[in-house]
């Protein structure tokens, strides 16, 4: 099993873009460095790139995002790694169609990839663990990991602290 | 947000000199106030409405509103079906019935009800594309496609409805959906000159269709790709700071989607 890091960087991004837009659901990647030559069982994903907010699902922009993000990555050394995705409903934090799609097209690309979806409920000041939950390709469905540390102790304390600054649209829109 | 710390910081001290326009104040606060959870101050608002205007419908929207902003449902669908039962026409109490459903995630429902209300109230814009939305969480494209029709029918010079349509129908796939698609980002581009987004459209449409093979009119489309590629390209040199360009390095990702077009063609 492969070990896996978020840096704070694209956890603050995350969640930054979903606070940002309380009333919309939210998704992007997550860009991880390419490992193909190391050969490492540990993938660090980076950065992330937010993709839309509203509606999701639509094949042009994405096709346009994804080449963009492609080029991007080539000339860094990283690789579309995963996908983050925030449902528009509070308690909404099913895995839907659009992630799965998504989602396979991503593996496409990378075998090991993953999914987050975002569970808005635990997007608060209290964080003392990660806000979503992490979803693997196995076969032709997706499975949930169990409880995989992915974040330092030090990435949920900036992330809390991002709390405690009003910014536009920010806060309680979404809780 | 900014509403509800208005209202604490400053108005509320000073409502007598707000004159009639009070009224529509607390209806306003009461909204905003139930968007931040602020659950106390709509009540307070509520109860105030009541007891200047007892039997309006108005203040029973707030406060089937106020029990949607608690989570109870049953009892807000209930209060709104006797809204419904006193003014037949009353749109705003079956649109909330709507917004319980999908609050509560029941898409197909929603959809459902979403229907019937448009059934009768054939020119509200925003149930429309409200109804397109569903249909699209749904991935029901053919039906989402027909609600973006019938806005596009009613507002033809917005074009983002006919941006939206297009992206549509290229989310459909087969190629006389992707030449429709076409043709509506090209209109799109016509009456706003300056949407990136319907030029990318319009890139990527052309190329799909050029790339794929038996088509008639495929140098046509190479010719289009390319026109939207140069429309592109412009925008990015005027608009962006070159070195954000080369950073994000999007002309060469467009630049490989031609030549792969004028590749297969000198093959």
């Amino acid at each position: 099993m492969a070990e896996l890091i978020v840096s704070i960087q694209a956890y603050c991004k995350i969640l930054l873009h979903a606070v940002k837009h309380p009333h919309c659901a939210v998704n992007g990647v997550l860009l991880a460095e390419d490992n193909k030559s190391k050969d490492r069982k540990v993938l660090k994903f980076v950065d992330c790139v937010p993709l839309f907010h509203l509606t999701l699902s639509l094949s042009p922009m994405l096709e346009a995002a994804l080449l963009q993000i492609d080029a991007y990555c080539k000339s860094r050394g990283y690789i579309i790694a995963g996908y983050y995705q925030a449902n528009e409903n509070l308690r909404d934090k099913e895995l839907n169609n659009v992630a799965k799609t998504i989602g396979r097209r991503i593996q496409e690309n990378c075998a090991n990839s993953y999914i987050f979806m975002v569970d808005n409920e635990r997007l608060s000041q209290m964080l003392s663990s990660e806000m979503y939950r992490m979803y693997s390709p196995r076969e032709a469905s997706w499975k949930e990991e169990e409880k995989l540390e992915t974040v330092t102790e030090e990435t949920l304390r900036v992330a809390s602290m991002l709390f405690l600054t009003d910014f536009q649209g920010g806060g309680c829109g979404g809780l | 947000q900014t509403v509800v710390s208005l209202w604490e910081d400053v108005l509320m001290s000073e409502r007598n000199k707000l004159g009639d326009e009070l009224w529509t104040v607390y209806e306003q606060v009461c909204i905003a106030a139930l968007d931040c959870q602020r659950i106390d101050i709509s009540e307070t608002c509520i109860e105030l409405l009541k007891s200047k205007f007892p039997n309006s419908l108005r203040v029973k929207r707030l406060l089937g509103m106020k029990y949607e902003a608690e989570e109870r449902f049953h009892k807000a669908g209930d209060l709104y079906d006797d809204i419904i039962k006193e003014d037949e026409t009353n749109m705003f109490a079956r649109k909330r019935k709507v917004a319980i459903l999908k609050a509560q995630n029941k898409t197909l429902e929603a959809i459902e009800e979403l229907n019937k209300y448009l059934k009768q109230f054939m020119t509200d814009f925003e149930a429309w594309m409200e109804l397109c939305d569903l249909y699209l969480a749904v991935q029901d494209y053919t039906k989402a496609a027909f609600c973006m029709e019938e806005l596009i029918m009613s507002n033809p010079h917005n074009h983002l409805y006919h941006q939206k349509f297009a992206e549509i129908k290229y989310t459909m796939g087969d190629p006389d959906n992707m030449a429709i698609a076409r043709t509506y980002f090209a209109q799109a581009i016509k009456l706003n000159p300056n949407s990136v987004r319907s030029l990318y459209g319009c890139f990527l449409a052309s190329s799909n269709l050029a790339a794929s093979s038996n088509r008639k009119d495929k140098q046509s489309n190479i010719k289009y790709a390319a026109w939207a590629a140069q429309q592109l390209k412009e925008k990015y040199t005027t608009v962006q700071p070159e070195d954000l360009t080369n950073q994000t390095r999007v002309l060469e990702s467009i630049e490989r989607v031609l030549e792969s077009l004028t590749e297969k063609t000198s093959n």
